[in-house]
């Protein structure tokens, strides 16, 4: 079934087929989130969010328009605004840690956290770099298609792709010169 | 290289991002030594999270499905595009208010709008009234509320 066919069936209130939609995009939007968000919770919660955002706002969704891109458009705006709450809540969370005896939820042992990205990569790019960057290699998007799922203009994902290119490859370079030499 | 600094000088110069971008990228495309300066695809692929790294995502699902089990889907319902329009509407709306407040600043006012203070008017007295050589009778006649003083002589 293609995925006109899968919305149609939702909008008709059959939510068990928006199953094929969480399965096949979860994967690429996990992906993002986490280049983003830098930590594999964060990021199942925002998918989580966005596909249930989605689900929620599927009517108004334009049937010519690449579904993909339309729930990394969610998923961005999900991930700014779980970084400002994060940064709300950061003070009452250090006070926590700091606090001896405090409840901490300690972490799941069954959990696979996949490799952590290089070091240096969440100093040199802010979050909106991180989606592009995460938009560009994934996805295979150009500047266009990123800037229309970031809400901005072409030249202003173009600028912010250079950028991203620049830093990456400086990042390179870096990690090359801190390798020991045999 | 001195096209290469132009364009670097220019594109701090350059106010908007999106220009930056059109310039610079532009730029690139044709220069091998701005190309090198660039990471490729491939190589940033080591700075992302790919959607086939060995993680289970099977989690979302079950809570998804929890959550929307309770949202009810009403076919055919077409959201309010606002999405689309509120940058033109904010921006008529701006426009609309500039040229009220224009308007409103630079109308002249109405007397009745803008009344003066009525100053009050120094005494003064008449001696004697001659009209054409000859003693005249002088009549003072001032309405209330008003500046003006009538005198009528006969």
């Amino acid at each position: 079934m293609d995925e006109q066919a899968i919305v149609k069936r939702c909008l008709e209130g059959d939510a068990g087929c928006f199953q094929q939609i969480v399965i096949s995009h979860k994967a690429p939007l996990m992906a993002t989130a986490m280049t983003v968000l830098g930590n594999r919770q964060d990021a199942e919660d925002i998918c989580q969010e966005t596909f249930i955002q989605a689900y929620r706002h599927l009517s108004s969704f334009d049937s010519g328009r690449n579904l993909r891109a339309w729930l990394y458009t969610i998923l961005y705006r999900r991930c700014l605004n779980a970084a400002k709450r994060k940064k709300k809540f950061a003070g009452i969370l250090d006070r926590l840690k700091a606090e001896p005896g405090s409840w901490m939820p300690s972490p799941d042992p069954r959990r696979i956290d996949p490799a952590a990205l290089p070091a240096g990569l969440y100093e040199a790019l802010n979050r909106r770099e991180r989606t592009v960057l995460s938009l560009w290699v994934n996805e295979g998007y150009t500047a266009a298609e990123i800037a229309a799922i970031l809400g901005c203009p072409p030249g202003t994902a173009r600028y912010d792709l250079y950028n991203v290119r620049k830093k990456i490859r400086t990042l390179m370079e870096k990690t090359h010169e801190n390798l020991p030499s045999r | 290289m001195r096209i290469c600094r132009a364009v670097k000088v220019l594109s701090r110069v350059l106010p908007l991002r999106a220009w930056k971008g059109d310039i610079l990228q532009h730029h690139s495309d044709r220069c091998p030594a701005c190309q090198a300066t660039l990471a490729g695809r491939e190589e940033a692929r080591d700075y992302v999270h790919q959607p086939d790294e060995p993680c289970p995502w099977d989690s979302i699902w079950p809570a998804v499905e929890a959550r929307i089990r309770t949202i009810p889907q009403t076919p055919g319902r077409r959201a309010y595009p606002i999405g689309k329009l509120w940058k033109p509407v904010t921006g008529i709306t701006v426009v609309a208010g500039v040229l009220f407040l224009i308007f409103i600043v630079s109308k002249p006012p109405r007397p009745a709008d803008n009344p003066r203070p009525i100053t009050h008017i120094e005494d003064f007295r008449l001696d004697s009234v001659e009209a054409w050589g000859k003693p005249a009778q002088a009549l003072i006649y001032q309405a209330k509320d008003s500046q003006i003083t009538i005198i009528w002589v006969r």
